[in-house]
């Protein structure tokens, strides 16, 4: 379903004639359809620019990146919108909207494609059962906890039921017990269908894990790396 | 949910966030209108006096004591002919000195023991004499005639109130121009601020696959809102004032209704393309 060929990616800092950076040299997976993969490796490696380039926020200098029908090589900007309700984000620093209750950030990402109210109550309601926020429904991202609010943008990013989660370092911010309690909801989340690619640096963390493990160093990603 | 609801939700949300900005963007647009529209006004007023001056514009053509009747009929015809004369009235002299004692009494004339007066010709004009530097030469010709002893006119008044039209019309241009720069730049920069403050929702709703007309239409709103307010605040205090000055002072013309409207919708054009331009400009960063 995820299908990533020979990316490559580098940095120029400062002006264009300064020397580039590599970040990704020569990056290829594939994800299969419900299959949830962890992509491991330390900070600074190129972890959340591998994610930004499957969620359209960069550009890859080269290579392929292909989700389901779409092909990004060759996508519109139009179409990057419809591309995006096929994916579904959440971040090491949640990305709520401050000023919008639990059940609004969730009804967000359904009001852009358009949903009905009805749709939308129901939905929501759905979404924070599963997350099991139902009676925070009505409480602002300062008013939860970070586990909480991971929580909410989980089921922010569930919303439009995506072929895709990309996580990028969702544990980041949580102590232990919020992490592992997040992990087993992903767990529940890819039983339903949802393939998930999470990244992480917390190796401790998805060791015992039973899912894909690709290890992402010098710009390369090599799987299940001692 | 519509579009339109969503639109209007996230801009009276957005509005609702910066609300002292988003009234402070609306007094500024007030003024900013307020002067243009008075100078409109003005440039109305003076362009009506101009036109009712030009049509009521007339000459007196006083003729020479010893004329004799072949002479008077010369110029009488040459008078009938000329293209900037549109009618013309033989005062005689008996004519003249009763006008003379209607506008100022008997009083005036009581001392008189012969009429002193000539006889003239009333020569109403056309309008378009006074484009260029016609007038000029039609009194020029006609001292040139046979039997004309002077001419009386008052083309002073109409040649300064040209030039001062000419003066507001150039002056209110340029107002028009540098209202219309700062229109834009007061609602492009209360639009550019107020993204920068809401750009993780901004972020968020390209994330979750919001399209970039359900993302800027809400801004767009909101600067079309700021002008269309503070134009239609200039335009009631426009219309305030000119009563004011038409009650207390003198009569004022005030704007016609179609020159309202376009007003209004002019300003708010504006507003909705600087908000279109910070858009452009911001969003792109976020």
């Amino acid at each position: 379903m995820l299908i990533i060929r020979h990316l490559k990616k580098s940095y120029h800092y400062g002006s264009s004639d300064k020397p580039v950076t590599p970040i990704l040299v020569d990056v290829s997976m594939e994800l299969g359809k419900g299959e949830m993969a962890f992509l491991v490796g330390p900070s600074g490696v190129g972890k959340s620019t591998l994610l930004k380039m499957i969620y359209l926020e960069e550009k890859p200098d080269s290579g392929e990146v292909i989700l389901g029908p779409f092909n990004f090589t060759h996508i519109k900007k139009n179409q990057i919108p419809v591309l995006r309700r096929q994916l579904g984000v959440i971040f090491q620093d949640f990305k709520l909207i401050p000023e919008r209750t639990a059940r609004e950030n969730i009804a967000l990402a359904l009001e852009v494609v358009g949903k009905s109210k009805k749709e939308i109550s129901s939905r929501v309601t759905d979404l924070l059962r599963l997350v099991g926020l139902l009676d925070r429904r009505n409480n602002y991202p300062d008013q939860l906890s970070g586990g909480e609010c991971q929580r909410v943008a989980i089921a922010r990013a569930l919303a439009n039921e995506p072929l895709l989660l990309l996580a990028d370092e969702p544990t980041g911010n949580l102590d232990h017990d919020n992490s592992q309690s997040l992990l087993e909801l992903l767990g529940r989340i890819n039983v339903r269908g949802c393939s998930i690619l999470m990244a992480t640096h917390n190796i401790a963390l998805i060791a015992q894990m039973p899912y894909r493990k690709l290890f992402l160093s010098n710009g390369k990603i090599r799987e299940n790396e001692n | 949910m519509t579009f339109i609801f969503l639109t209007i939700r996230e801009s009276l949300r957005a509005i609702s966030h910066r609300f002292i900005s988003f009234l402070g963007s609306v007094l500024t647009v007030f003024l900013a209108t307020l002067i243009a529209g008075s100078f409109a006004i003005v440039t109305k007023n003076i362009s009506a006096s101009i036109d009712k001056l030009k049509s009521e514009a007339s000459l007196e053509i006083y003729l020479e004591s010893d004329i004799d009747s072949l002479t008077r009929e010369k110029l009488q015809d040459l008078l009938v002919a000329n293209k900037y004369i549109l009618r013309i009235k033989f005062i005689t002299k008996d004519m003249a000195l009763y006008k003379l004692r209607e506008a100022f009494g008997p009083e005036m004339i009581a001392g008189l023991k012969t009429n002193p007066l000539p006889e003239s010709y009333e020569v109403t004009l056309d309008p378009s004499v006074y484009e260029k530097d016609n007038f000029e030469k039609l009194v020029d010709s006609l001292y040139g005639f046979a039997g004309v002893e002077d001419i009386g006119y008052v083309p002073t008044i109409i040649s300064r109130l040209k030039m001062i039209f000419r003066l507001v019309t150039v002056l209110g241009l340029t107002m028009g121009v540098l209202v219309i720069v700062a229109t834009g730049f007061i609602v492009g920069n209360t639009i550019g601020v107020t993204i920068s403050e809401r750009r993780l929702t901004f972020y968020i709703m390209r994330l979750v696959g919001a399209s970039e007309s359900f993302i800027s239409s809400p801004y767009l709103l909101m600067g079309f809102l700021i002008s269309l307010l503070g134009s239609l605040l200039s335009i009631g205090m426009l219309k305030i004032g000119t009563m004011y000055f038409s009650n207390h002072v003198i009569s004022v013309n005030y704007l016609s209704a179609i020159e309202t409207i376009c007003f209004i919708v002019g300003c708010s054009m504006v507003g909705l393309v600087g908000s279109h331009i910070a858009l452009r400009k911001y969003s792109e960063r976020f």
